[in-house]
């Protein structure tokens, strides 16, 4: 009886010391800047999104103003993809119920389709998957624009091919953008324990106020 | 206190035990018939995996007003013929299950074998709630013979 008094103790105090040293990191980390920095004389000078215009399901015009000073996750899909769209919208789903209550939050899903997935299709989608466009914008626009943007700015590619199931590749990547347009992130988002990475990793960047 | 947790873990053990043999008629089956069932059910469930949870989801709920779960689903009950044929050849229009309206076209995968097809009918209407017993082989023939394509 003696020696389980005091295994589990032992136990109980590994467990504090090892809850309070993830507590000390989790507060201290930073997010990497991903992208090309270029340096001048007296600073870096972070990749950041460029500049877009794109249609949301309301048919209000979203552009990089409506991100200003948001933290927010893009990603790329199409609404009749039968491959990793589904898993990246269910993990997506993740990601909203998370910060729904936080309006600093917001989410970015372009689709690579703008020919099948007009605004009205993309409205019934993000009806039926119950989510608000205050939070989560689903855009459609040029494709060109839509593809360039994916490989300028996220990191991330798009390409049609026939020969797959649905018609392209793309990407399942989710991105996550500071508050100043800069990528911190690329997480795969078909993986779950991916994303709970990321979950973690916007409540970083909502402490950290730079 | 060890004993009260020995307890517990005994007691956790026999419920895991029983809930994990679950089909009601196991004592009618020949032991023929129950290694089969079996086999059906570990294919199945691999080829659902691979094919199905993406938008069904690996527990068989669906997602949202978006995908139709599979669990304790009424139109799945209802609409053997349609199920079976909607996994070669899709589906598409409103369907209504368990009192929900979905509308989002599923693709079928033409490349599934009769038997792939009989494995996974076998593992989707004998999990989450659905018990019909094993989906022969030519039954799902006979039923694909008459799929509206």
């Amino acid at each position: 009886m003696k020696g389980i008094l005091v295994n589990s103790s032992c136990i109980f105090l590994l467990a504090t010391v090892l809850l309070a040293c993830g507590g000390e990191s989790e507060k201290e980390r930073t997010l990497p800047f991903l992208g090309r920095h270029d340096y001048t004389e007296t600073d870096t000078v972070y990749h950041t999104v460029g500049d877009f215009r794109f249609v949301n399901q309301d048919s209000s015009w979203v552009t990089d103003e409506t991100f200003e000073g948001k933290i927010y996750v893009s990603d790329f899909f199409f609404t009749s993809c039968p491959t990793i769209c589904p898993i990246m919208k269910t993990q997506m789903l993740r990601v909203y119920d998370s910060t729904k209550t936080n309006d600093d939050v917001m989410i970015l899903s372009h689709t690579i389709d703008p020919k099948h997935d007009t605004v009205a299709v993309l409205k019934e989608f993000a009806n039926r998957l119950g989510v608000s466009s205050e939070k989560w914008h689903f855009v459609t626009g040029e494709k060109d624009e839509i593809y360039k943007i994916g490989q300028t700015s996220y990191m991330v590619s798009a390409v049609e091919d026939p020969t797959e199931p649905g018609g392209f590749i793309h990407s399942g990547a989710f991105i996550l953008v500071d508050r100043k347009g800069r990528v911190r992130g690329l997480y795969d988002g078909t993986k779950a324990d991916q994303v709970d990475k990321l979950i973690r990793d916007i409540d970083v960047l909502l402490k950290d106020k730079n | 206190m060890t004993r009260i947790l020995l307890i517990v873990v005994v007691f956790v053990f026999t419920i895991v035990a029983c809930t994990s043999s679950t089909s009601k008629n196991d004592e009618k089956l020949s032991h023929g018939e129950k290694v089969k069932i079996e086999q059906y059910l570990v294919e199945g469930q691999q080829l659902y995996t691979i094919h199905c949870a993406n938008c069904h989801q690996p527990d068989g709920a669906g997602l949202a007003q978006l995908f139709p779960p599979l669990k304790n689903s009424d139109y799945l009950k209802e609409n053997f013929e349609t199920a079976i044929c909607s996994m070669r050849y899709g589906l598409e229009g409103e369907i209504v299950v368990n009192g929900v309206t979905y509308n989002q076209k599923m693709p079928g995968i033409s490349t599934l074998t009769d038997l792939e097809i009989a494995e996974i009918a076998t593992y989707i209407y004998n999990s989450w709630g659905n018990e019909r017993g094993l989906v022969a082989v030519n039954d799902v023939k006979e039923v694909l013979k008459n799929c509206k394509k």
